[in-house]
C-alpha cells in the first residue's frame, strides 16, 4: 500500500453504513445519520487538524498506545503485531476487550475499527477475519497527532550488583558493521537465483569472509547462532541490501552508513532485525509459523525493554524481567502452541470454573518457562547484546541479569537521551584516532575514533583484531588495491590517514603506498571500451584532424573518451553475440566470410586451427594443441556453434571429440557374406561339417560371415550341393 | 583494402604501461588463452566475458590492475 492511500477517505464508501455511525462518533457523528452524511463528518473531522488533535487526546490510553504503535509501523501493521505491541505496553484495556477466551485480538481490533482508528489492509475495508492475521493500517493525519508510545514500567526491583558484565561499545558495533558492508561491497553483492532467493555459494562466501563459522559466532563466550542469515535478514529488512540485477547489493555505502550518529545506525539494524523472518535466535524449527511467532516475540521484547524502569541504572534479573512480561502478554501470545483461555463453564460450579482457569493458567507459565523463557534470553545474548543495547550480567557462562546501555536507552527512549551523551554521539575532532608504525601495522583508539574513520579503515585496511579499547588494521598492498578500486585516490588515502593520526605517518609508509598506487598504473583493463578502427593510418590521422577526440592506439585504432554510439559508423557491440560469419567444411576448413571484419574472430581461431591461405584449417593435431595449452573443447564448439554460418557436420563434430581426446570406435573388416533367405537352407550350411571351419561368424539370424580368403572352398561346396550363388546380395541403399 | 571506420562498442582490453608485459602475458598459456587480437605493443583485445578470469589472474601473479568501465 503506498503512503498516499493511507487515508480513509479513499475508502468510506466502501464501509457498511452502520459501521460508518460507530466511526463517525468520534467526530460527532450520531446514529440517525444516513450513510453519505457519516462520510461527510468524517472527512470533515480528519480534514481538520484542530479536530483530529481534539480527537485524539480524548482517546482511552490504550487507543492513543495503539496508535502510536501503528505510526511507529509506517501507519500499516498485522492486526497480531498490533495486539501483542498494545499488551506488552502494560496500558489498561478496557475489561471487555481481555478474557473472552478465544478472540481477544479480535475483540481489540473490532474495537479499534468501531472506534475509527483502523481499517482493513484486505479485500475489504471493513472486515477484520477475527484471530487469524491481517493487515490494518489508520489515517495518516491521526497518527501524525498521536502521542508517543507510552510504556508502562515495569514494576519491578533491581538485582544485586553483579561481579562480572560485559558490554559492547558503540565503536565496536559499528566497526563490525561496517566491516560486514564492506565485506559484501567487496563481494560485489551476494548473488541471488532465479526464484530471487539467495545462493547458496554466496552465502558460504560472507562466511568465510566474515571468519564466521557455520555454527555461530562467539564473542565473549556468548554465541550467536548462523550470524550469516541473521545478519543478511537484517540488512535486507533495513534496506541496507537490496535486490539489484539477480543480486543483494548495498542500499547505501559503508561511508553513508558510517555517517550517521550511532544512535541511528542501531536503530536501523534493530528494525531489520525486528522484522526479518529469516532467522531465529534458537536452532530448532523453522516452519513458516514459528518463524513468524518469533517476528512477534522480538515486537513484544523491544517493547518490554522499555518497560524497564528508566529512573534506575541498576541491573534487572532476567528471572523478573520476563516473569513481568510474561504478566502482560502470558495468555495471547506464544512462539509455539497457545492454551486458550477456558470459557465453556455451562453446569460447572464456580469452584470447578476457578479449578479449570488455575490449571489453565499454570500450564501457561509451565509452557512459557519452556519456551519463551530461554528464547529471551538467546534474544538477549545475540542480537540485542551484539548491537551494543545491553550490558550483561553473567554468572559463569549463564546470563543472569542485564541492563540497557546508554545507547540502549538513546534507541529505546529517544525523548529522553541527553543530546551531550559521549557514548553515543561520534567524536567531532578526528585527530589522534590511530597510530601508524612503521611496519604497515596500525592502532586504532576506539575511543576516538569516529565511525566514518572506521568506514575509511575498513576501505583501506585489512582489520586484524579487536579488543575492548583498541582495533588492531594492516596495510597490505592488497588492502591499498581494493581502497583504490573502490573509486577512492592515493591523495584521499594519505590525507585521511595523516588526517586521523595521533603523530604524522612514518615515511616509509609514505613511500609504499605511492608504489603501490603507481603499480595500478602499469596494467589498466577496460571492461567496455569504445574502440574506432580506420583502414589505414591515414584515415585515422584525418579523423582526428576533423575533431574525433581519444588515445591513439597502434596505427589505425582510436580509443575513445567520449561515447560516440549514436554516432554513423558501423557499429558492433561486444556486449552483445556477434554475428555468425563462418563458412565450415566437412574436412574442417574455416573462411571469413568477405567484407566481415571483428577484432575477436581471426585470433580465436588462430587459437585452434592452422592458417591456410584464405583462411584456417582444423587438424587433429590444433586441436589437441590448444587443449594441452588448457583451453577446453566446449569453448570451440560454442564458437563454431555461434558464429558459423550453419551447423558443422556431425562427422566433423565426431573429429573434433575424438582430436580433444576422446575415444571413439567403430569396427571395420574385409570379410565375405553369405546370406541365406529360405531357412532349410540356413539350417544345412550352419550344420554342416564341410562348411565349419570357413564360417568365420554369424552376422544375422540368416546372415555368415566368411573369411575373403575362403571364397573359393565355400564356392565349391555350395556348387557341389548345385545350390545357386547370386552375384550380388541384396541392401538397402543410403 | 579499404573500409568504412568500424566503431568496436563494449570492447574489453588490457592496456599494459611496459610491452613486455603484454609479452609476458602472452608467453604465458595461462593468461593467452584470454588474449585475442594484439591492437599495438601496449594494448590487446581481451576475449569477451573473461575480463574477470585475466584480473584474477593478474592478481595471483601480484599484479594490481586498474579495472575501469
Amino acid at each position: 500500500m503506498v503512503e498516499s492511500q493511507f487515508r480513509f477517505d479513499h475508502y468510506f464508501q466502501r464501509v457498511n453504513a452502520d459501521k460508518l455511525k460507530k466511526m463517525a462518533r468520534m467526530w460527532g457523528g450520531t446514529g440517525k445519520l444516513r450513510k453519505d452524511e457519516c462520510i461527510a463528518v468524517l472527512e470533515a473531522g480528519l480534514s481538520d487538524p484542530v479536530k483530529v488533535r481534539t480527537a485524539v487526546q480524548s482517546l482511552d490510553p490504550w487507543e492513543q498506545s495503539a496508535l502510536a504503535i501503528l505510526k511507529t509501523f509506517g501507519n500499516e501493521i498485522k492486526s497480531e503485531v498490533l495486539h501483542i505491541a498494545i499488551r506488552a505496553t502494560g496500558t489498561r484495556l478496557p475489561a471487555r476487550l481481555s478474557r473472552t477466551g478465544w478472540n481477544d485480538q479480535g475483540a481489540v481490533i473490532a474495537a479499534l475499527f468501531s472506534r475509527g482508528l483502523i481499517l482493513s489492509a484486505g479485500y475489504s475495508p471493513d472486515y477484520f477475519p477475527g484471530y487469524s492475521s491481517g493487515r490494518v493500517f489508520t489515517d495518516e493525519r491521526l497518527a501524525a497527532a498521536s502521542t508517543p508510545l507510552a510504556v508502562q514500567p515495569f514494576e519491578i526491583e533491581p538485582m544485586l550488583p553483579p561481579h562480572h558484565t560485559v558490554y559492547r561499545r558503540p565503536q565496536t558495533v559499528a566497526l563490525d558493521v561496517i566491516g560486514l558492508l564492506q565485506a559484501i561491497s567487496d563481494l560485489g553483492g551476494l548473488g541471488l537465483t532465479k526464484t530471487g532467493e539467495l545462493r547458496v555459494a554466496a552465502v558460504n562466501k560472507l562466511r568465510k569472509v566474515m571468519k564466521w563459522d557455520e555454527k555461530g559466532l562467539e564473542i565473549e563466550g556468548l554465541l550467536f547462532p548462523d550470524p550469516a542469515m541473521a545478519w543478511i535478514g537484517a540488512l535486507r529488512h533495513s534496506d541496507l541490501l537490496v535486490p539489484e540485477d539477480g543480486f543483494m547489493a548495498l542500499g547505501e555505502s559503508p561511508e553513508h552508513f558510517a555517517a550517521r550518529p550511532y544512535g541511528a545506525q542501531i536503530r536501523l539494524l534493530l528494525d531489520g532485525f525486528l522484522r526479518s523472518v529469516d532467522w531465529s535466535e534458537v536452532s530448532g524449527s523453522r516452519s513458516f509459523d514459528s518463524r513468524k511467532n518469533y517476528y512477534l516475540g522480538r515486537q513484544a521484547l523491544i517493547i518490554g525493554l522499555q518497560g524497564l524502569p528508566q529512573d534506575r541504572p541498576e541491573f534487572f534479573s532476567i528471572a523478573d524481567f520476563e516473569r513481568a512480561l510474561f504478566d502482560r502478554i502470558g495468555e495471547y501470545f506464544s512462539l509455539g502452541y497457545l492454551p486458550r483461555r477456558p470459557s465453556y463453564f455451562h453446569g460447572k460450579s464456580e469452584a470447578q470454573k476457578q479449578q479449570e482457569i488455575d490449571a489453565w493458567q499454570i500450564k501457561l507459565r509451565e509452557n512459557w518457562l519452556a519456551q519463551e523463557r530461554p528464547w529471551i534470553v538467546a534474544a538477549l545474548k545475540t542480537w540485542v547484546y551484539y548491537l551494543g543495547m545491553v550490558e550483561l550480567a553473567m554468572e559463569g557462562r549463564e546470563i543472569v541479569g542485564f541492563r540497557l546501555t546508554r545507547l540502549g536507552r538513546e534507541v529505546l527512549h529517544p525523548e529522553l537521551a541527553a543530546k551531550s551523551d559521549d557514548a553515543t554521539v561520534q567524536p567531532k575532532i578526528e585527530a589522534s584516532s590511530w597510530v601508524v608504525q612503521p611496519n604497515f601495522e596500525m592502532i586504532a583508539y576506539l575511543e576516538r575514533i569516529s565511525a566514518p574513520q572506521l568506514a575509511f579503515l575498513e576501505r583501506f585496511a585489512e582489520r586484524d583484531q579487536v579488543n575492548q579499547h583498541t582495533a588492531l588494521f594492516r596495510l597490505t598492498r592488497n588492502s591499498v588495491y581494493r581502497g583504490l578500486e573502490s573509486g577512492s585516490t592515493l591523495d584521499e588515502l594519505l590525507q585521511g590517514l595523516e588526517r586521523g593520526a595521533d603523530a604524522g605517518l612514518p615515511q616509509n609508509v609514505v613511500a609504499e603506498l605511492r608504489e603501490w598506487a603507481a603499480l595500478r598504473d602499469q596494467i589498466t583493463l577496460y571492461h567496455r571500451a569504445s574502440l574506432l578502427e580506420f583502414s589505414d593510418q591515414q584515415a585515422l590521422q584525418t579523423a582526428l584532424q576533423a575533431g574525433l577526440m581519444g588515445t591513439v592506439v597502434g596505427e589505425r585504432y582510436l580509443l575513445l573518451t567520449e561515447d560516440i554510439s549514436n554516432s554513423e559508423f558501423q557499429h558492433l557491440d561486444y556486449a552483445l553475440a556477434l554475428p555468425p560469419c563462418l563458412n565450415i567444411s566437412e574436412q574442417g576448413k574455416i573462411r571469413i566470410q568477405a567484407g566481415y571484419r571483428d577484432l575477436c574472430i581471426s585470433a580465436q581461431l588462430d587459437q585452434w586451427a592452422e592458417r591456410v591461405p584464405n583462411g584456417w584449417q582444423l587438424t587433429a593435431d590444433s586441436v589437441a594443441n590448444a587443449i594441452g595449452f588448457g583451453k577446453g573443447l566446449a569453448d570451440l564448439l560454442n564458437l563454431l556453434a555461434t558464429r558459423s554460418n550453419k551447423a558443422i557436420s556431425k562427422l566433423l563434430h565426431l573429429a573434433l571429440h575424438t582430436w580433444a581426446g576422446e575415444n571413439l570406435s567403430v569396427e571395420l573388416d574385409r570379410v565375405l557374406l553369405l546370406r541365406c533367405r529360405d531357412d532349410e537352407v540356413f539350417q544345412a550350411l550352419a550344420t554342416s561339417q564341410k562348411l565349419r571351419p570357413y564360417l568365420k561368424g554369424r552376422l544375422d539370424r540368416n546372415i555368415f560371415l566368411i573369411n575373403d580368403e575362403d571364397f573359393e572352398q565355400v564356392s565349391a561346396i555350395l556348387l557341389w550341393a548345385r545350390i545357386q550363388i547370386a552375384d550380388q546380395i541384396e541392401v538397402i541403399p543410403i | 583494402m579499404a573500409f568504412e571506420p568500424i566503431l568496436h562498442a563494449n570492447l574489453p582490453l588490457i592496456e599494459v604501461a611496459d610491452p613486455i608485459l603484454l609479452d609476458t602475458l602472452y608467453a604465458d598459456p595461462r593468461a593467452e588463452m584470454y588474449l585475442l587480437t594484439r591492437l599495438s605493443e601496449r594494448v590487446a583485445v581481451i576475449t569477451p566475458g573473461s575480463l574477470e578470469k585475466v584480473q584474477n589472474f593478474l592478481l595471483k601473479q601480484g599484479h594490481t590492475p586498474k579495472v575501469l568501465e
